[in-house]
């Protein structure tokens, strides 16, 4: 637990040192092999296996679960759901995570550990029992709107649940500590210099966040931002338990394809089609991610 | 689903103790205008997390808030009942052996990827991460039916899924820990005689110590409370917790999985504190000695 | 450094390798026993105690109950040809037709066919219980005493949220075509443009309810004024929860768990014998004293206290019948449709 927080409080001191050039080519790669056999065995086998059945299923080689998971308004609307969802989750991480790291950022260090401890409260939570605190939360006679009905505030209960709202609000919860960590992290590496030097050329304060901070965090903030986007896409239990008909995501339909249906092959076609969306997105983004993970030189 | 903290983003090293941030005017007392912001975005972070403990309380066999009175009941329930406590001791097990197969696995290839630059780390790494970053219900199907041909279903295949999970957890924070390794050393140790297993035992196991101890807690978390593939992989004589609470809360939404979240939250809230202020004393003591 | 990661490469490959190996289960063949998989719960309960205990006790046979049916893990299973279970006990939705490469036809030499109500039995499966699917209301919220799915449908007379079960072939269509006039003998095929007409006039009312202890939780609470739920499940919120909720049997749709014998099952004969004892006159009706489940056997006696609440002691008023054997061939065109309209 203490290595956790530690890892986490980036106020431990130590730089990294300097790694030695490309010395050894791939012979490094030595001690990873086990890993690669057990993710190879356990991991890319059952996925490809799945990517395969898109191709062969129900008999042979064919490209028709792709004509109808492409052409099918169903595959589509739920599609969109689900990358509209992503898109507003990660967008309000976003805000929320960066406002949230800022705070971090400049406060003491006994409120930093505080702000950091209530960020990561949230996974010490059953993701189940979180959703359902949700529903009890956010329901027609739950605790929020029983309060505001009491403070007269409103005369009928606000619909919240089953609503993109609660969408939102339930993976806002879940997701933003993966903006925060990151976000957090670029902001520690600003060189305070840079801010001091621009203050004394006579730049604003204001100005100084915008013109020199922002841009030097931003690298941190869009890693959060793909890292939120990727994980919302796979999302399933919450937007079901606390999404309306509107928020159903695609894992609804791949799940239902299998589970009910025995339907590997459309199944299959609509695991590829997201699997080669969150590829793509990580290719995408890995630039960034990779400078938090790698540490790319500056 | 069960996605936990990719800390090791945040692991960057920094020196904010170093510099005041920028343009920070002198110490103020009164409350900053941010502070409203921030407040409700922590209600936002943890009052769901919270809520469970008053709704573990009710004596009602519904889950509700708030509490109808107060009883212990289903804490009783918990453990005492032979579904929850085998439930338990199932989740306990698969866990423990997920997070020393993960090490085992994870951090040779955390320490190759941090401590020497070399072609190709750049794509392992893209790899390794891909077990997170993958839809859930797509790895759960596809782990499904392919464990299901040779069998590894139940214990052993909520093991074998959950190290796969789990073990990017592993390889990026021993990572990041190793990157703070200054390969001369070993390579000093070397040439003074050490053994290859020495080396390892004796300078790369203690400096890379704490991204190990963090990524076997961040690797226990991701199979204590993974629900998605459990539920396809579980044996119907195997449940683990999660999939005992899920089958609970589709039988009836009764207390008990408030009360299995607040002991959750009592356990992990305590040691994090009690890391505080282990955490805090050394500090202290460290700051009077320097 | 060499000899160290070969060292860890090795001590990591003995692991995994440890892990595989350990992975390959004995199927137990050979004695006189067999593997009995349900959905669990309070159904799996009163099946205990009314069937599997007093079967126990008069045979050989030894039985390992699994809690979890699973059509797709079935037919797994099968295709690997590893079947370990062997007498499942799955929803009206398996063990049509559709599902014959999956299953092991059934021995009505041994299970008394003549007995059981007419078309709850087939080639692959007979009914064990009789359950159905009707209307419940919280009585605080509803003024009045609904009696059908007609006024389900009626905003005007009855305000409030409804609750349906989020599931094509759960009984979503069939109330609404009833609610619009269709006689239950013409439900099907069915008039799906008819029946998304009439779920339209309540979609903004509808509310999606995804497992039984949902629907109480909706109806007992009064976050809905009504829910389409289980018999089983009005009855427990009602009567044993007691919250303040009232049903009628009134328009129900009955529908059955049925026994099958996944193929491939090396227990066949035993699986037969257990089939055969759960749905004879002597024992079917004895499940309905934990749970108002009705026998499948016409000439089974259920318990007296419970006839009241069990769906085939009101046959005398509007009820309807799933016809499985059309859901099942046409379950992909449900779904579609059925999605279509949730989502739009």
């Amino acid at each position: 637990m203490a290595g956790v927080l530690t890892t986490l409080d980036p106020t431990v001191p130590g730089a990294a040192v300097r790694r030695p050039g490309h010395r050894r080519g791939l012979g490094g790669a030595l001690p990873a092999v086990p890993l690669l056999v057990v993710l190879g065995l356990l991991f890319v086998v059952p996925v490809a296996v799945v990517v395969g059945r898109s191709f062969t299923y129900p008999d042979g080689a064919t490209l028709a679960n792709y004509r109808t998971a492409l052409t099918d308004p169903v595959a589509r609307q739920f599609a969109w759901n689900t990358v509209r969802t992503a898109l507003v989750v990660s967008v309000a991480s976003c805000l929320l995570g960066y406002t949230y790291a800022y705070a971090m950022y400049r406060a003491g260090r006994t409120v930093r550990v505080l702000l950091l401890f209530c960020a990561l409260l949230p996974f010490w939570t059953s993701l189940l029992v979180r959703s359902y605190a949700w529903t009890v939360l956010l329901r027609d006679r739950g605790v929020l709107n029983e309060l505001l009905l009491q403070l007269g505030v409103i005369d009928a209960p606000l619909p919240l649940l089953r609503t993109s709202l609660a969408v939102t609000l339930g993976m806002t919860q879940i997701l933003l500590p993966f903006v925060i960590l990151p976000v957090y992290a670029a902001m520690t590496r600003f060189p305070p210099d840079l801010a001091l030097a621009a203050r004394s050329l006579g730049a604003s304060r204001r100005r100084v966040f915008w013109e020199v901070f922002l841009p030097a965090t931003m690298p941190g903030l869009v890693a959060g931002a793909v890292l939120a986007f990727i994980l919302a896409v796979g999302y399933y239990i919450t937007p079901v338990l606390l999404g309306g008909p509107g928020d159903q995501p695609i894992a609804v339909l791949i799940e239902n394809a299998v589970q009910q249906r025995g339907d590997w092959g459309t199944a299959g076609a609509l695991s590829t089609l997201v699997v080669v969306l969150v590829l793509a997105l990580l290719a995408l983004g890995w630039r960034f991610l990779a400078k938090g993970l790698l540490g790319a030189r500056r | 689903m069960s996605a936990p903290a990719r800390s090791d983003l945040a692991a960057a090293p920094a020196d904010p103790v170093g510099p005041p941030p920028p343009g920070r005017p002198a110490r103020r007392r009164r409350l900053r205008p941010g502070a409203l912001p921030v407040a409700v975005i922590v209600i936002l972070l943890v009052l769901p997390s919270l809520i469970v403990v008053p709704m573990s309380v009710s004596p009602g066999e519904i889950l509700r808030f708030p509490p109808d009175g107060f009883s212990l009941d289903w804490y009783r329930t918990l453990f005492t009942e032979p579904q929850w406590t085998s439930a338990m001791l199932n989740s306990l097990q698969v866990a423990l052996a997920t997070t020393v197969l993960a090490v085992l696995i994870g951090a040779p290839a955390g320490l190759a990827l941090g401590i020497r630059e070399w072609r190709g780390r750049g794509l392992l790494l893209g790899l390794v991460l891909t077990p997170v970053v993958a839809p859930p219900v797509v790895v759960a199907i596809g782990m499904y039916t392919t464990y299901a041909q040779v069998e590894l279903i139940g214990r052993w295949g909520l093991i074998a899924a959950h190290t796969v999970l789990a073990v990017p957890f592993v390889v990026v924070t021993v990572m990041s820990a190793a990157r703070q390794i200054d390969p001369t050393w070993l390579d000093a140790a070397r040439s003074l005689g050490a053994s290859p297993l020495r080396v390892a035992l004796t300078v790369l196991v203690p400096l890379a110590g704490k991204g190990i101890a963090s990524g076997a807690l961040f690797a226990f978390i991701t199979s204590w409370d993974e629900v998605v593939v459990s539920l396809y992989l579980t044996d119907p004589g195997f449940k683990t917790l999660p999939v005992q609470m899920w089958n609970q809360l589709r039988e009836r939404v009764d207390p008990t999985v408030a009360a299995v979240a607040s002991v959750m939250l009592l356990i992990t809230t305590s040691a994090m504190v009690a890391a505080l202020v282990i955490g805090w004393r050394r500090d202290g003591a460290a700051r009077e000695n320097g | 450094m060499r000899m160290r990661t070969a060292l860890v490469t090795g001590i990591a490959l003995v692991t995994v390798g440890g892990l595989v190996g350990c992975s390959g289960g004995g199927d137990g063949a050979g004695a006189r026993s067999l593997v009995l998989v349900d959905g669990g719960g309070a159904y799996h309960d009163a099946m205990q105690q009314g069937i599997i205990d007093p079967f126990l006790a008069g045979t050989d046979i030894e039985v390992t109950t699994e809690a979890g049916t699973d059509n797709a893990r079935l037919r797994t299973m099968v295709d690997a040809n590893r079947v370990v279970w062997d007498v499942y006990n799955g929803d009206n939705t398996w063990g049509t037709s559709a599902d014959a490469d999956y299953l092991e036809p059934l021995d009505y030499s041994v299970i008394p066919q003549d007995e059981i109500l007419e078309g709850y039995s087939s080639e692959y499966r007979v009914a064990n219980s009789i359950y159905s699917i009707q209307l419940a209301w919280n009585t605080d919220s509803v003024q009045g005493t609904p009696t059908g799915w007609a006024d389900f449908f009626d905003l005007a007379k009855y305000p409030g949220k409804r609750a349906v079960m989020d599931y094509s072939a759960g009984g979503i269509f069939e109330i609404a075509l009833l609610a619009d006039g269709v006689a239950p003998a013409d439900l099907y095929p069915l008039d799906l443009d008819r029946a998304i007409a009439k779920l339209d006039t309540i979609k903004d009312q509808l509310v999606f309810w995804t497992s039984g202890a949902e629907s109480e939780d909706l109806v007992g609470t009064g976050e809905v004024a009504m829910v389409m739920t289980y018999n089983a499940r009005a009855y427990d919120v009602a009567q044993v929860l007691h919250m303040p909720v009232a049903y009628t049997f009134n328009g129900q749709i009955l529908a059955a768990s049925y026994l099958s014998v996944p193929k491939g099952s090396k227990h066949v004969d035993e699986a037969m014998e257990y089939i055969a004892y759960a749905v004879s006159k002597e024992h079917n009706g004895a499940p309905s004293t934990y749970s108002p489940l009705a026998p499948s056997n016409k000439l089974a006696t259920p318990d007296a206290t419970m006839a009241e609440q069990l769906p085939t002691s009101h046959l005398d008023e509007t009820y309807a019948e799933f016809d499985d054997e059309w859901i099942a061939a046409n379950a992909a065109e449900l779904e579609q449709v059925y999605q279509q309209w949730r989502a739009s």
